[in-house]
């Protein structure tokens, strides 16, 4: 939460057309988002991991920190080629979000090698090959029932009988449009 | 070329691997296998389950048609007897959880927090992206024609 708010300030304080904030609150946004990081951190690497009992990690944790920061890279590096590749002179801001998809990285890397109070590093390498496991899960499922969801509105359409055609405007009818359309068409001169 | 960037922090982490313990440390394709399998079941179960929902949409322009309702129930039904049968064929889609049910409910917590994360890892991508464009100078992209 404190991430996603410190990202807001960061964002809407700087060149934005509308709901622009002061400069000030860019400052109070790089803290925030500092501060949710080393949070995040200090909860693999300190005394902050969430735990059910003492010693014991939440099973919870293993799957949303790894997913978390693997994705956070995966994006990161996905947004930045695509800055480069739809984008004109986007240079400075691809730059930036290889950063942070290296700074995502490296924390991976640290959490696969270098061990926390409670966390180990193969612990974190088991969770992190399962996060991917269940990613890849989420999607092939999620593409699935949207497969089935449109195929069940495909059947549903195409059982419908064809719309009943009408007879074609009587001469009448047409003129009485026409006149309609000359009384509408044209305007004032400018 | 945006997918390989996208897959890319995970094919550096198992050629990190790969190059350092000479094969893939820390993956029991077993398991693994269990939880993209369960992830697969309870995505789907779930997803169509809020398709169901956006039908009640759908149906207010077609004077609320019965046939794509009852298929799409079946459909979400077909997920959770799947889900159900597999889990009790015995250990293969059982985790670390005694029953059935308990697995089921597990399925359904671990999709939340996984969903969760993901969630967050989007809204901290798209949001840095967002701000990184926000924090550069104004640009003029249309440049106006004098006379």
């Amino acid at each position: 939460m404190l991430i996603i708010l410190g990202i807001y300030l960061i964002s809407f304080s700087g060149n934005v057309p509308v709901g622009k904030l002061p400069r000030s609150d860019r400052k109070i946004g790089v803290l925030m988002a500092g501060i949710g990081f080393v949070w995040l951190a200090g909860m693999h690497w300190w005394v902050l991991t969430p735990q059910l009992v003492p010693n014991e990690v939440n099973p919870y944790w293993y799957v949303f920190w790894p997913t978390f920061i693997l994705l956070t890279s995966c994006l990161a590096s996905c947004s930045a080629v695509t800055l480069l590749m739809i984008g004109e002179q986007r240079k400075a801001e691809a730059n930036t979000m290889f950063i942070v998809s290296g700074l995502s990285f490296t924390v991976l890397l640290l959490g696969l090698n270098v061990d926390g109070p409670l966390v180990t590093g193969d612990e974190f390498r088991e969770h992190l090959w399962l996060a991917v496991a269940d990613l890849a899960g989420i999607v092939v499922g999620s593409v699935l029932s949207i497969l089935v969801f449109a195929l069940v509105i495909y059947l549903y359409e195409r059982s419908l009988p064809e719309p009943k055609s009408i007879t074609p405007p009587t001469e009448s009818e047409l003129k009485q449009v026409s006149s309609l359309i000359a009384a509408h068409l044209g305007g004032e001169e400018e | 070329m945006m997918i390989l960037a996208f897959l890319l922090p995970p094919l550096l982490v198992l050629a990190i691997d790969m190059t350092f313990y000479g094969g893939f440390k820390g993956i029991d394709s077993g398991v693994s296998f269990t939880r993209f399998a369960n992830a697969t079941l309870t995505a789907y179960t779930l997803c169509s389950l809020f398709l169901l929902g956006n039908l009640f949409f759908y149906g207010e322009s077609r004077n609320r048609p019965w046939a794509p309702l009852v298929g799409m129930i079946m459909a979400t039904a077909l997920g959770v007897l799947a889900t159900v049968f597999l889990i009790g064929q015995g250990p293969m889609l059982l985790e670390d959880n005694g029953s059935v049910r308990s697995q089921a409910i597990y399925n359904i917590i671990h999709m939340f927090v996984s969903s969760g994360a993901v969630l967050v890892a989007v809204s901290v991508a798209l949001g840095v992206t967002f701000s990184a464009i926000t924090s550069q100078k104004p640009r003029n992209d249309f440049e106006l024609e004098e006379e």
